[in-house]
């Protein structure tokens, strides 16, 4: 999976860039569409002015998947269950998604109100890397919190027994 | 890409863990000064703070039926938790185990400060030392102070063995005077080290809890006003080291040191094997040793242990080479930590990271924050015609600051923490403390790189460090000296028993001691 992530990026961003036109669509309040082909998400940024913008290999999450792929194969080598480890990575790859989503919306809500320039600075270079930053290490510590939860047998509560006579 | 994948995986790491820790002793330390307790005045009664801080689970006991206090105490259980009754009432017996190699400049002064303690037994291991240090403690302390004198060529082979003598004449001793060994708590110290005003009375009762099987001083430099480099290890011991040692309260991970390093007897025994390896970081290899068997480990903020801190580059070099190299031959527990199903979810993750420190964070960052650095200078050079900086002067400052605030941002946690521990240092000279961390940085990276080099040449010689004679008749620090683990000085050796404790062997060790090679202190 982690060749193939490495390899074939082409539909992550593709997908990537569709989830981008409705997110941004959505929480922008602006008209907003993608061609998943291209790997390209656009808005309206001002009237009659529309934005086009393609997801790169360096802006993809295809890339960040691939440790949390790694180690959640080494965990299910590791530990007697693959339940905790998969869990981890199903939410880690959820929120990865969700991170680089809330990066583009920054980056369009930046562009309409400051204009391109300075708009796609702030969102994209400064902004965007600490959200990326400071969003990865949460992801990373959520990984590991559920990524070590073992199975445990449930307790049964045990029901008193009734005092009989004889 | 591969780069800036690993490079932005390597920030976040490093930073989770930051933060994750910052926070967890922050909380400790919030959680210990609404505790403390008051004198008539409102003034701090020392030694007599809040020092029984409880892990996460126990604390959030209570609160159990919300998602937070469920989640955290799922994680601080174990599998099989280990459930040891407590050992009743009755005061505790403590012994100081103090192995030492040529330390008569400080051994006298050490042996009398633990002395003040009227019940505190001490038993020095002389590991065949070439001055006075086995005469000048006997003197001392006569009466309650045991010499066990080691001789070579079995003597000088390492730190670990010479405390397994220690230990042999302390168990005896126990059997002797039909102690309890739940009751019963040893205390390695180095021969420089000096307990803070109260640190008994902060750490004793931490041992009131039956699960608790080690508790562990943070460490601070004595001589740290003697100038940079002594001021940066103190804000190094108290800033990262003691802070984050508070941290791991929540786990029961704390991790055990060479000085101040208390622990309880029936715990070691438990352990079935001699306490201390032959390794260079006998105490981290103790400390997971208790971990694996489900034994809490525990730290207060209300005591702590002073040293001596080297005041050489070289010296530091070679103390932090010696630590690093046995950090990262400890790597081989991981399997064993995580097969362990006495050690809660949270410990084993939490051993697990501190673990990989060396190898996923400062290996790896020693050559890739140089990188970024190269690529700042480079676009900062001709930021004019390189987009991502910006494109007028104030987003290239912004630029700037932002790669100044996620690099240096560890620096800042540390300063804060090392001033919120003691504010007499003020939060300015704190945070710029923090940034004399940036030079400490250098020394780690290249005592990681030494101590991997070593490992693939297969050496494990160690150094130990020497100290001087201080003005006020304490020691004052000096340069590490290369010691060869196999050097012969000829000569006898002397036993000093003392009154109270059981009569070595003839060979000046304790009957039935048989493994008796090395010993010498950090």
């Amino acid at each position: 999976m982690a060749v193939a992530a490495v390899a074939e990026d082409g539909p992550i961003r593709g997908l990537e860039a569709w989830l981008a036109g409705h997110v941004i669509g959505l929480l922008a309040l602006t008209t907003a569409g993608s061609a998943p082909r291209a790997a390209v998400f656009w808005f309206t940024a001002r009237q009659h002015v529309q934005v086009g913008m393609e997801i790169t290999p360096e802006c993809t999450v295809a890339f960040l998947f691939i440790p949390f792929l790694l180690a959640t194969a080494w965990l299910v080598w590791l530990r007697p269950s693959a339940r905790a480890p998969l869990t981890a990575l199903g939410t880690a790859t959820a929120l990865l998604v969700l991170l680089n989503q809330m990066r583009f919306l920054t980056i369009a809500w930046l562009v309409r109100s400051m204009g391109f320039s300075s708009g796609f600075y702030w969102g994209h270079t400064w902004l965007g890397s600490l959200i990326t930053v400071l969003g990865l290490a949460l992801i990373l510590g959520i990984y590991s919190v559920i990524a070590i939860g073992r199975a445990r047998p449930r307790r049964r509560a045990v029901r008193p027994r009734e005092a009989r006579g004889c | 890409m591969l780069a800036g994948v690993i490079q932005l995986f390597l920030v976040s790491f490093g930073l989770m863990y930051f933060v994750a820790l910052a926070a967890g002793g922050l909380s400790v330390l919030a959680q210990s000064r609404r505790h403390r307790p008051t004198g008539p005045s409102g003034s701090r009664v020392p030694g007599q703070s809040a020092h029984r801080i409880t892990r996460s689970g126990r604390r959030r006991k209570g609160r159990a039926s919300r998602l937070g206090g469920r989640i955290l105490r799922h994680l601080t259980t174990a599998d099989q938790p280990v459930r040891r009754l407590a050992a009743g009432a009755g005061a505790y017996h403590v012994y100081y185990l103090v192995p030492c190699l040529n330390e008569e400049l400080v051994i006298g002064a050490t042996i009398a400060s633990l002395l003040a303690d009227p019940q505190a037994r001490v038993v020095v291991v002389d590991d065949a030392s070439d001055d006075r240090t086995a005469e000048l403690a006997g003197a001392a302390g006569p009466g309650r102070v045991l010499i066990v004198g080691r001789a070579l060529p079995a003597a000088r082979k390492g730190k670990g063995p010479a405390l397994n003598a220690g230990f042999a004449v302390i168990q005896a001793d126990v059997e002797r005077r039909t102690l309890a060994p739940e009751k019963t708590i040893v205390c390695v110290m180095d021969a420089d080290g000096r307990l803070s005003a109260g640190a008994l009375h902060a750490v004793l009762p931490l041992f009131d809890d039956p699960e608790v099987g080690g508790v562990q001083l943070a460490v601070r430099i004595r001589n740290g006003a003697d100038g940079l480099l002594p001021r940066m290890q103190d804000a190094l011991f108290l800033g990262l080291s003691a802070a984050f040692q508070l941290a791991r309260v929540h786990c029961g991970t704390v991790s055990l040191g060479g000085n101040g390093q208390f622990t309880r007897l029936s715990a070691l025994l438990e352990l079935e094997r001699d306490p201390w390896r032959k390794c260079l970081t006998e105490d981290l290899d103790l400390s997971i040793a208790l971990s694996v068997e489900g034994w809490q480990i525990t730290t207060t903020p209300a005591a702590f242990v002073s040293q001596q801190g080297v005041t050489t580059v070289a010296a530091l070099f070679h103390q932090w080479t010696r630590w690093y190299q046995g950090h990262m031959e400890s790597i081989r527990w991981l399997p064993r930590l995580w097969s362990s199903r006495r050690l809660s979810h949270l410990g084993v993750l939490e051993i697990s990271l501190f673990l990989m420190v060396p190898w996923l964070l400062v290996l790896p960052w020693s050559i890739l924050f140089h990188y970024t650095l190269y690529v700042m200078i480079r676009r900062t050079a001709d930021w004019y015609t390189v987009a991502a900086m910006g494109t007028d002067r104030f987003q290239h400052l912004a630029t700037l600051a932002l790669w100044y605030m996620l690099s240096f941002a560890p620096n800042w946690i540390v300063g804060y923490l090392y001033y919120r521990q003691d504010r007499r240092i003020g939060l300015v000279r704190g945070i710029l403390t923090g940034h004399l961390l940036l030079a400490a940085n250098y020394v780690a990276y290249a005592a990681a790189w030494r101590a991997l080099y070593r490992m693939v040449r297969g050496q494990r010689s160690w150094t130990k460090t020497a100290r001087n004679r201080e003005a006020d008749g304490v020691a004052r620090p000096a340069a590490a000296v290369a010691r060869p683990a196999t050097s012969v000085v000829p000569g006898p050796r002397v036993t000093q028993p003392a009154s109270g404790l059981r009569q070595p062997g003839p060979d000046g060790l304790p009957v039935g001691s048989a493994e008796r090679e090395l010993a010498g202190s950090s």
